[in-house]
């Protein structure tokens, strides 16, 4: 894992891209990625058909 | 090649065997909720962790409530990560007074900690805070190592349980994991490396007089207690720019060799853990023997390789053979502290298992070396793997080859007890195609846009490797770099974020499925129909099965990339 940002110098610190329009951005990307993913396993939920879906004792 | 490098290897590898079994052990019984040695220890906190946090650790979820589970605390973990990114700046623990970080810099890191991947597109000492590397790196690499390890103990219940609804409870599985094995393990590895002289500061870095008299900055900080823990997880984000080859982080040969343990113990030791909860302790052993074959071929390879020198150099008379005066081989990126067999054992050791950390710079290897290291990451992490993904990344592949022998010779698909069907397959082959798909896909886009060509160090087929490495690792969730790609740019952190989050959650929500059906079923009883899959033939048919999966999907891309160089090399021709 080497920092492939980092210059031949080793100085790689990025230049700090202050937004709280890109903050927004980024935190909604999160959400919608996490949302597509808890669909996608709905989904093969469906596919499956499975028994219903029930925390219990085993 | 020298003896001295061949048992490096062996010696390595006979560790790592020697604690499979009572590590195995120690791993069921954790996961069982069976008392261990540490239970008088930890039992206290564990319970008030669940009283705390409303966890009823006797319910136990069906397979959708522990892949929701699973998909909340990675979200929070993200989220968290990301906002301390963002935030360092002004929190304590900041003595160097390093700026936030970048959005897109951010989200690419707390992706990447967070699905246990550590690609690191930035250079840990001049970017990160100790607040960020203690309580956002580290704290991460606990807890995505527990939730993966968690991920392939809920498959391995599927294959144990018979007609059962639940796969186990989410949140028990990660706290258990965290508190009875990666803690204890980690902070015996912490002290270990404290021995060994790697640091442990909350100081700032040092400014001391160099013997010219100029003034040298001395990075330094909470090092060993994140060291463990990159290694033990299968996470592998240094502290330093440099990973492991900084001695800071790997200071000498013996803690060289530890931190290779480190890096396979856990994912070695869920092969038993599998085989004793599916009660054929010889099956855990069987997975074992063809993961130590995929190894071995990958390390014999790559010191063969290495220590067979660069043949530009030999064509200009160069002397690279071993002597008392030099280590012989290709050296350039090497640390000589390591030597060839060193430096290739760590690369091997880190792509096949999903660590990513880098003892030597992976650029700098010959082209067949660096096929080979792609190689290991494109089986999909089945080389021994990070805890938990190896497991079940390796029992996707038992479960497309049992299948597959039963198209071939009319025998039932069944793997220990359990019958495959078709639902079956299809969320196996769903699990086995998103990182192809990921990899592949973004590597192709990032070289025909300009902002991906922009960040290239190479031209020709060297570059390419360069792009398709750093997609592959993401998507297999490794980490590790080429490096010579310049990735802190929007593209990059942000289609790498993209392979890292697809390479994680699109395999891990079908595994989940996979658990949630085998588990409904009853056991069948071996009959003459059935497949034996716990001899040597079974060895022989899932390597076929791995190699042509993997080598068939990726064939093409490698010969764009390190086969093509190896030929144009021998010709001459550099890049």
């Amino acid at each position: 894992v080497k920092a492939e940002g980092a210059g031949e110098d080793g100085k790689g610190a990025p230049t700090a891209r202050p937004g709280v329009m890109l903050d927004v951005i980024m935190l909604a990307l999160i959400v919608v990625g996490f949302a597509l993913a808890a669909a996608y396993a709905s989904l093969c939920d469906h596919s499956l058909g499975l028994p219903a879906d029930k925390d219990s004792v085993p | 090649m020298t003896t001295i490098g061949w048992l490096q290897i062996v010696l390595f590898a006979a560790i790592v065997g020697l604690l499979t079994r009572p590590l195995g052990g120690y791993l069921l019984r954790v996961y069982a909720g069976e008392r261990t040695f540490l239970q008088p220890l930890i039992r206290p906190v564990e319970a008030a962790l669940y009283r705390i946090a409303g966890i009823k650790p006797e319910i136990e979820q069906s397979w959708l409530g522990y892949t929701f589970a699973f998909l909340i605390f990675h979200a929070a973990g993200i989220i968290m990560l990301y906002a301390l990114l963002r935030l360092q700046s002004g929190l304590s623990l900041n003595p160097q007074h390093l700026a936030e970080v970048s959005p897109d810099l951010a989200l690419n890191t707390a992706v990447s900690f967070v699905t246990n991947t550590s690609w690191q597109s930035y250079a840990g000492e001049t970017t990160l805070s100790y607040a960020s590397q203690m309580t956002g790196i580290t704290v991460q690499s606990f807890l995505s190592a527990a939730a993966g390890m968690a991920v392939a103990i809920a498959l391995i219940r599927g294959f144990a349980r018979r007609r059962s609804a639940t796969i186990g409870n989410f949140w028990v599985d990660v706290t258990r994991g965290t508190l009875y094995i990666l803690l204890p393990i980690s902070i015996v590895a912490s002290l270990f490396l404290l021995a060994q002289g790697v640091p442990q500061t909350l100081a700032p870095s040092a400014a001391v007089t160099t013997l010219e008299g100029g003034i040298q900055v001395i990075a330094r900080g909470p090092v060993a207690t994140q060291e463990a823990i990159k290694l033990l997880s299968g996470d592998g984000g240094g502290f330093f720019n440099a990973n492991s080859a900084h001695p800071f982080e790997n200071p000498t040969p013996l803690s060289n060799l530890v931190e290779l343990v480190l890096i396979f113990a856990l994912g070695a030791a869920l092969t038993n853990c599998f085989g004793r909860m599916v009660g054929s302790e010889r099956q855990g052993w069987i997975l074992l023997c063809v993961m130590a074959i995929l190894f071995g071929l990958g390390a014999g390879g790559l010191y063969a390789s290495e220590a067979g020198g660069n043949p530009a150099l030999a064509a200009l008379h160069v002397d690279q053979t071993a002597g008392e005066q030099q280590p012989g081989g290709n050296m350039e990126g090497k640390e000589v502290r390591f030597g060839i067999a060193g430096s290739a054992l760590f690369a091997d050791v880190s792509t096949a298992s999903s660590d990513g950390a880098v003892n030597a710079m992976h650029d700098s290897f010959l082209p067949l070396s660096g096929g080979i290291l792609l190689g290991n990451m494109m089986v999909d992490e089945v080389i021994v793997g990070a805890p938990g993904s190896g497991i079940y990344g390796m029992l996707l592949f038992c479960i497309v080859a049992v299948f597959l022998a039963g198209l071939m010779i009319g025998r039932t698909p069944e793997f220990v007890g359990k019958k495959i069907g078709a639902s079956e397959i299809k969320m196996t082959i769903l699990a086995l195609i998103c990182v192809p798909l990921a990899t592949l896909v973004l590597t192709a886009v990032a070289c025909v846009v300009e902002p991906g060509l922009a960040g290239l160090g190479n031209a020709g087929p060297h570059g390419y490797s360069e792009i398709l490495y750093a997609y592959t690792s993401a998507a297999a969730t490794n980490g590790s770099a080429f490096a010579g790609l310049s990735t802190n740019s929007p593209f990059y952190n942000l289609t790498l974020a993209l392979g890292m989050f697809m390479g994680r959650f699109l395999v891990i929500v079908p595994v989940l499925a996979v658990a949630g059906l085998l588990v409904t079923q009853p056991n069948i009883p071996q009959s003459s129909g059935t497949l034996p899959t716990d001899r040597a033939l079974f060895v022989g048919f899932l390597l076929g099965v791995i190699v042509i999966v993997g080598g068939l999907t990726y064939l093409p891309a490698l010969a764009l990339g390190s086969i093509i160089e190896h030929l144009q090399l021998a010709g001459g021709i550099l890049y």
